[in-house]
């Protein structure tokens, strides 16, 4: 076995479709958290072998998406500093401020460098004594264990020169406010695996149990998907609401001890607006007491901003499981990759950008050529 | 990689990476439930070599 292609096997895909159109009777309304899940199921058609019963909705789980238009304007004045070199994963950089992005403040002499880990960053802080170094901590359960060793290392050399803007969600509050919003049409979550990989499950037991809603941690190839689809659907079909496991290749109950140790000693538990869909309690990460002084925002004296969204985006609504990207009057006509109006536009991850990526071609034509004209 | 997540991890073990660090080991005899299962459903009689590839 090499995990990968397997997990991609056509026969063992239909199988697994016809075995769901057995067992669905009725509706059911399902939400992939990860940004992760959503492009795989529109990249590889996941959804084009549901029986027509099962919907999938797309959930919050881009990072890129939800780190707030005022943190992406704080990113933007630090990087413009002189003497600072501003370190982020690639997909921050064209996410659209109020007025430009990272990549501009690159183009007109910034020193903006994409990493591929944060431990880039402190390497780089090494070399560099002289200049600040800043890195864009954005991202999930799954990334706070690499941010916190980076912060932890810094520390433990006394790099004085490295400091972190942080942006760190968590997906069990996001699930809990979909849950408690009256406009929620989600019946069943895929939960993701990866972030699961770091947390295990168990904070999603008492979830479950609450909301009655079935929630499978599942994996990111198209058999896991579809896996992770039957599974939640018969536990609906059977009336029952539990929290079980498709990844368990990857995923332990318990998680990661001690990935969780290193973020609970660095990291504490903060409210956090998240872009879209507005302040979520307990829903974040910023850096403990011993290691603020590692905070970018305290360390430029960078007052929070509130910057207003854009009033055309619809992302809020798509990243709640209330909308489809392709039900935006702006989708792949005033709103692209290229010219994007919202981080689900922009992001790898981003619902948007999956559906431009590999679905808009089905755009009805005219209806495409009326709005380029409105435009 | 960084592996301090992963002290478990030997020579040989498939480890799921993210950023530069390996966050879990892969678990072989998991890895193949998703194949069993579709088995037990009986959708999946003809494909008994998804088990060992």
């Amino acid at each position: 076995m090499r995990f990968i292609d397997e997990y991609r096997d056509p026969d063992a895909a239909a199988g697994y479709a016809r075995a769901l159109r057995r067992i669905t009777t009725r509706p059911w309304t399902l939400m992939e958290v990860c940004g992760g899940q959503t492009h795989a199921i529109v990249k590889f058609g996941v959804d084009e072998l549901l029986p027509p019963e099962v919907t999938l909705v797309h959930g919050p789980g881009c990072p890129v998406c939800v780190t707030p238009l005022g943190l992406i304007e704080k990113a933007i004045e630090i990087a413009s500093l002189p003497g600072v070199i501003f370190c982020s994963f690639g997909d921050m950089l064209r996410v659209p401020g109020r007025e430009h992005d990272l990549l501009t403040v690159k183009a007109r002499g910034g020193d903006v460098r994409i990493v591929y880990s944060p431990l880039d960053a402190v390497a780089l802080a090494r070399v560099h004594p002289d200049r600040e170094v800043v890195f864009f901590a954005v991202g999930f359960e799954t990334t706070a264990p690499a941010n916190a060793m980076a912060v932890y290392q810094a520390a433990r050399a006394g790099l004085a020169n490295f400091s972190m803007l942080v942006s760190h969600v968590l997906v069990p509050p996001a699930m809990e406010a979909i849950l408690s919003s009256p406009k929620c049409r989600v019946q069943g979550f895929l939960a993701a695996g990866h972030v699961c990989t770091v947390m295990g499950y168990t904070e999603y037991e008492p979830l479950a149990a609450r909301y009655i809603v079935p929630i499978v941690v599942t994996g990111f190839e198209p058999l896991d998907i579809l896996q992770g689809v039957y599974m939640c659907v018969k536990q609906l079909e059977e009336g029952r609401a539990e929290v079980e496991n498709q990844y368990a290749r990857a995923v332990r109950r318990d998680g990661n001890q001690p990935a969780q140790q290193l973020v609970r000693e660095v990291f504490r538990v903060v409210p956090r607006k998240w872009r879209g869909v507005g302040e979520i309690p307990q829903s974040g990460l910023a850096l403990a007491r011993p290691y603020q002084s590692f905070d970018a925002g305290l360390r430029f004296g960078i007052a929070g901003h509130t910057a207003d969204e854009p009033t055309e985006c619809c992302s809020g609504l798509i990243m709640q499981g209330l909308m489809k990207p392709r039900e935006c009057s702006a989708f792949g006509t005033r709103c692209t990759p290229e010219h994007p109006l919202g981080a689900t536009m922009v992001s790898s991850e981003g619902a948007c950008a999956a559906y431009y990526h590999y679905r808009r071609l089905d755009i009805p034509r005219q209806e495409a050529e009326v709005a380029t004209h409105a435009d | 990689m960084n592996l301090s997540y992963v002290p478990e991890a030997g020579l040989g073990d498939f480890v799921l990476v993210h950023v530069g660090f390996a966050l879990s080991t892969v678990d072989e005899v998991e890895a193949r439930q998703v194949f069993t299962y579709l088995k037990q459903m009986g959708e999946l009689a003809e494909l008994g070599e998804g088990e060992t590839r």
